[in-house]
């Protein structure tokens, strides 16, 4: 349980934007007011994805866990929006749109699909394992936290990538996944918990002496 | 206060508290060994995980995701639903208009052909729609100038569109004139008149620009949204609002029987 109340959090005031303006997923104005009382804008909904779709890729293989299944789940997932262009409010932010999106795609409809083809299930306690070694290379050190990341329950997955990955606010986050600010806050202090807990036993591996010794 | 749980400290560690809040748990970890190394784990945790999807931002996209988006980005609403426009809406006897069009018009858009005027003007209800969308949400706001300076408004947008602009007066249709705001398109002057019904949500009168190519009229649907335009003498005129084709078009009738721009 959160014992501090939501006020307290910083990110859930509401932002301070200069009224007229819209603003885009970068929360930068699309459409600005100009000193004469103007407006100049703005990109295409097509446009945009398009800037956004680096993101959107990494969520997605975030959340996956696999670059086929996040390429296909981005496909879709920007298939769905340009059918539901009239649903997203311009001035809203579009990433936070977008990520709603592909994870519901995600937990909705692909995933199932993949379950049933028996793939994209990754068991826990084998995959996470890391011959010491190979830990001395930082890379490999990340394909554990990608692993390890793997492991987490998707509920705090997608939390953990939302902030610490794609750098959203709480309350972006929350709204974004419609939770509430302190399910989003216990989430992600279980999950980043649960990734140091996961890294330091495999740092502990590394940190026995061993004889083999694999570069691959 | 209490000792800070993991959630407080995960927010501390994402700079999520506000600066009291901050201070306290400040004052807990001096004391508290236990904190400080779960501080020390939500941080690198944070910066493990930051790096080991860094990368993937640098994959390359699934192919034909970036044509059928660019494709998009050229006609951004291929979704729509058109409507064939009532007979009766298309009557176009008012002289509207004394635009100088040649001189807002850039020579680009003077030798634009005939299916680019189609997409812009699909561009321009788009735009028209989602204009109304954001703006007719505003409680305090939903209006640059209200009705209550009708003069200086008539003065203004009319400039703006370089005509002489006579607000309609719809209270025949049960709708109430709010005031005016001035919206762009496509680096033009763009008007938009507001009125509300006695309960209801808004419905928007816009005038814009027309480029040459654009012409007739029609019901678009955005969604719950249902434009109804026409282009006369140099200028689109759109009606917008949360209702039906049928109380669209007579509202557009009376601006029609009214307008002298």
């Amino acid at each position: 349980m959160a014992f501090i109340p939501t006020a307290y959090i910083a990110s859930a005031q509401p932002e301070q934007r200069r009224r007229g303006d819209l603003w885009n997923n970068r929360n930068q104005p699309i459409v600005t007011r100009l000193p004469e009382g103007e407006l100049r804008l703005s990109q295409s909904l097509g446009e945009q994805l398009l800037g956004l779709l680096p993101r959107l890729g990494r969520f997605a293989r975030g959340l996956t866990g696999s670059t086929e299944d996040a390429n296909d789940l981005v496909q879709a997932a920007c298939q769905r929006a340009l059918e539901r262009e009239h649903q997203w409010m311009p001035g809203t932010r579009l990433d936070s749109w977008m990520f709603r999106i592909v994870r519901t795609l995600w937990i909705d409809e692909l995933r199932g699909r993949k379950v049933r083809q028996g793939r994209g299930v990754v068991d826990a306690e084998e995959e996470i394992v890391v011959d010491g070694p190979r830990m001395i290379e930082s890379r490999l050190t990340l394909d554990a936290v990608r692993r390890a990341v793997a492991t987490l329950p998707d509920a705090q997955r997608e939390v953990l990538l939302l902030v610490c990955v794609e750098g959203l606010s709480y309350r972006e986050t929350a709204e974004t996944l419609g939770l509430p600010m302190g399910t989003v806050m216990s989430r992600l202090a279980r999950a980043r918990l649960a990734i140091a807990r996961l890294t330091e036993d495999n740092k502990d591996r590394a940190d026995e002496p061993s004889n083999v010794v694999r570069w691959s | 206060m209490p000792e800070p749980d993991e959630n407080s400290l995960v927010a501390y560690v994402d700079g999520e508290l506000d600066a009291a809040m901050a201070r306290e748990v400040e004052r807990w970890l001096e004391t508290s060994p236990a904190a400080r190394n779960t501080v020390a784990k939500l941080r690198a945790s944070a910066a493990l995980v930051r790096a080991a999807f860094a990368d993937a931002v640098h994959e390359p996209p699934p192919a034909g995701l970036v044509e059928l988006l660019q494709t998009a980005a050229k006609r951004p609403r291929p979704a729509r639903r058109y409507a064939l426009p009532l007979a009766a809406s298309i009557a176009l006897a008012i002289g509207l208009g004394v635009g100088a069009l040649a001189g807002v018009l850039g020579t680009r858009e003077l030798a634009a052909p005939r299916t680019e005027a189609a997409a812009e003007m699909d561009r321009l209800l788009d735009n028209v729609a989602e204009y109304h969308r954001v703006y007719a949400r505003e409680q305090r706001h939903m209006v640059e100038v209200s009705a209550a300076e009708t003069p200086h408004l008539e003065d203004w947008l009319g400039r703006r569109m370089k005509g002489q602009l006579t607000i309609p007066d719809l209270t025949s249709q049960g709708l109430v004139f709010q005031g005016g705001r001035l919206l762009a398109f496509d680096g033009k002057p763009m008007a938009e008149l507001i009125y509300k019904p006695a309960d209801g949500l808004p419905v928007g009168l816009c005038i814009a620009f027309a480029v040459p190519g654009m012409k007739g009229a029609g019901t678009v649907q955005f969604g719950d949204l249902t434009v109804f335009h026409w282009v006369d003498n140099g200028y689109v005129y759109s009606v917008v609002g949360w209702a039906n084709d049928r109380q669209i078009h007579a509202i557009a009738d009376s601006v029609r029987a009214q307008l002298h721009l």
